[in-house]
C-alpha cells in the first residue's frame, strides 16, 4: 500500500476524539503513577489531582503542595508560580487531558447514556461552589500560616487544634485522595489481617474514614448523571485554574462567518458552556480544552488558536 | 474586557509566574519540592492504623 492511500485511509478512519483523549488521559494516569515500576519522583507539582499521599506518585499535586507549605509555614513559590504558569499558557486543559481524577470522572461518565443536562440558572449557581471552597482552604491555610509566623505559640495551638486539617484542610476529605490512597490502603490493611478481626477493626476506623467514603460515593453517583460534576462544581484546583484560564494564551476560535448556530457544540461541551455564543475567541474559565465542541461542529466553525 | 486587554493582562500574569519560579530556584524550594513529592502523606489516610 503506497503512502498516500496509507494517509488518506488514517484520514478517513478518524478515530472518534473521546476515544483519542481516554488514550492520552490513560498514557499521562500510567506515567504519572510510574513510580511503582520503580521511577523516581520528580521535584514538579502540577495542576492535576495526584495525591502527595499516594506511593506510585512521580509529580505532585500543586494544591496539597500549597496547603502543606502553608502549614508548616513555608512561601509555596515554585507551586503557585508553576499554576500560574500553566493556567495562563494552557488554560484548564490539564483537567481534560492529563488528571488522573478527571479520567475516572470521564469513565464513569461513559458509563451512562443518558446524562442530564442542568439547566443553565442551576449550573452556573452550582459553578460559583468551587470558588467558595478555594476560598475557605486559603482562609484556614492561611491564617494557620500567619499565625505561626506572627504567634507561634497560639500557631502551634490552632494547628493542633485543626489535626488532620492542620496539613490539608482540603486534602482531608479530597476524593481522590480517597479513590487513589485510602481505599487501596484500606484494602491492604484488611488484606493482611487475620480471619475474624474485620468487624473489630471496622468499628475502629475513625469517622472521616466513612465520611470520606461518602463523599467520594456522592462523588462517583454525580459523575455517573453529570458529566464532569466534580470539576464543574466542587474541584478547588479547577477553581485555581480558572481564575487564570480566561487569560490563557491557547484559545478555540469561533467563526461566526462558518457558524450556523446548530447548537451541536454546546451539546457536545461536558462543562455546559454555550460555545455558539460567543464572538471571536472563546475564553471561558470553565473551558477544560477537551475539543469536544470543535470535533462536533460540522461547519469547521470552531478551531484551536495558539496564542 | 476585550481581547488585547485579556492578552496584557495574561502577559502580565506569565511574567509574575515566571519571577516566582525564578524565586522558587534562587530558595532552593525545588529541592524541598523534590523531597515533598517523595515523601508520603498521611494525612490522606484519615487515620487507617
Amino acid at each position: 500500500m503506497s503512502k498516500e492511500k496509507v494517509v488518506a485511509f488514517l484520514k478517513k478512519a478518524k478515530p472518534p476524539l473521546w476515544l483519542v483523549r481516554k488514550i492520552v488521559q490513560g498514557g499521562f494516569f500510567v506515567l504519572l503513577n510510574c513510580a511503582i515500576l520503580g521511577v523516581n519522583p520528580v521535584p514538579l507539582l502540577l495542576p492535576v489531582l495526584e495525591c502527595l499521599g499516594m506511593r506510585s506518585k512521580v509529580v505532585g499535586c500543586s494544591l496539597g503542595a500549597i496547603q502543606i507549605y502553608l502549614s508548616r509555614p513555608e512561601a509555596p513559590l515554585l507551586a503557585v508560580g508553576l499554576l500560574i504558569v500553566i493556567a495562563v499558557i494552557l488554560g484548564r486543559s490539564s483537567c481534560a487531558w492529563v488528571c488522573p481524577f478527571g479520567f475516572v470522572m470521564d469513565l464513569i461518565a461513559l458509563m451512562n447514556r443518558k446524562p442530564i443536562r442542568v439547566s443553565r440558572p442551576t449550573d452556573s449557581t452550582f459553578k460559583k461552589a468551587k470558588y467558595g471552597i478555594l476560598l475557605v482552604i486559603f482562609l484556614v491555610s492561611g491564617s494557620l500560616a500567619l499565625s505561626l509566623i506572627y504567634q507561634p505559640s497560639t500557631g502551634e495551638a490552632y494547628k493542633k487544634a485543626l489535626g488532620s486539617l492542620a496539613e490539608g484542610p482540603f486534602c482531608a476529605f479530597c476524593p481522590a485522595g480517597s479513590f487513589f490512597v485510602t481505599l487501596p490502603e484500606a484494602i491492604m490493611y484488611f488484606w493482611g489481617m487475620a480471619p475474624g478481626g474485620i468487624g473489630e477493626q471496622l468499628r475502629g476506623l475513625p469517622p472521616t474514614f466513612w465520611i470520606r467514603l461518602i463523599i467520594l460515593a456522592g462523588v462517583f453517583y454525580a459523575a455517573y448523571y453529570v458529566p464532569r460534576a466534580w470539576c464543574r462544581y466542587v474541584c478547588p484546583l479547577g477553581a485555581f485554574l480558572a481564575l487564570f484560564s480566561r487569560f490563557s494564551l491557547l484559545g478555540i476560535v469561533r467563526s461566526p462567518a462558518r457558524c450556523d448556530k446548530c447548537g451541536k457544540c454546546n451539546a457536545a461541551c461536558p462543562m455546559n458552556i454555550r460555545v455558539a455564543d460567543f464572538r471571536g475567541k472563546v475564553s471561558h474559565p470553565e473551558c477544560i480544552y477537551c475539543l469536544e465542541c470543535i470535533y462536533a461542529c460540522d461547519k469547521k466553525a470552531l478551531k484551536l488558536k495558539f496564542p | 474586557m476585550d481581547e488585547h486587554e485579556k492578552r496584557v493582562v495574561g502577559t502580565f500574569l506569565l511574567l509574575i509566574g515566571v519571577i516566582l519560579l525564578g524565586l522558587a530556584l534562587e530558595f532552593g524550594d525545588v529541592e524541598a519540592v523534590g523531597k515533598l513529592v517523595e515523601e508520603i502523606f498521611g494525612v490522606v489516610k484519615s487515620g487507617l492504623p
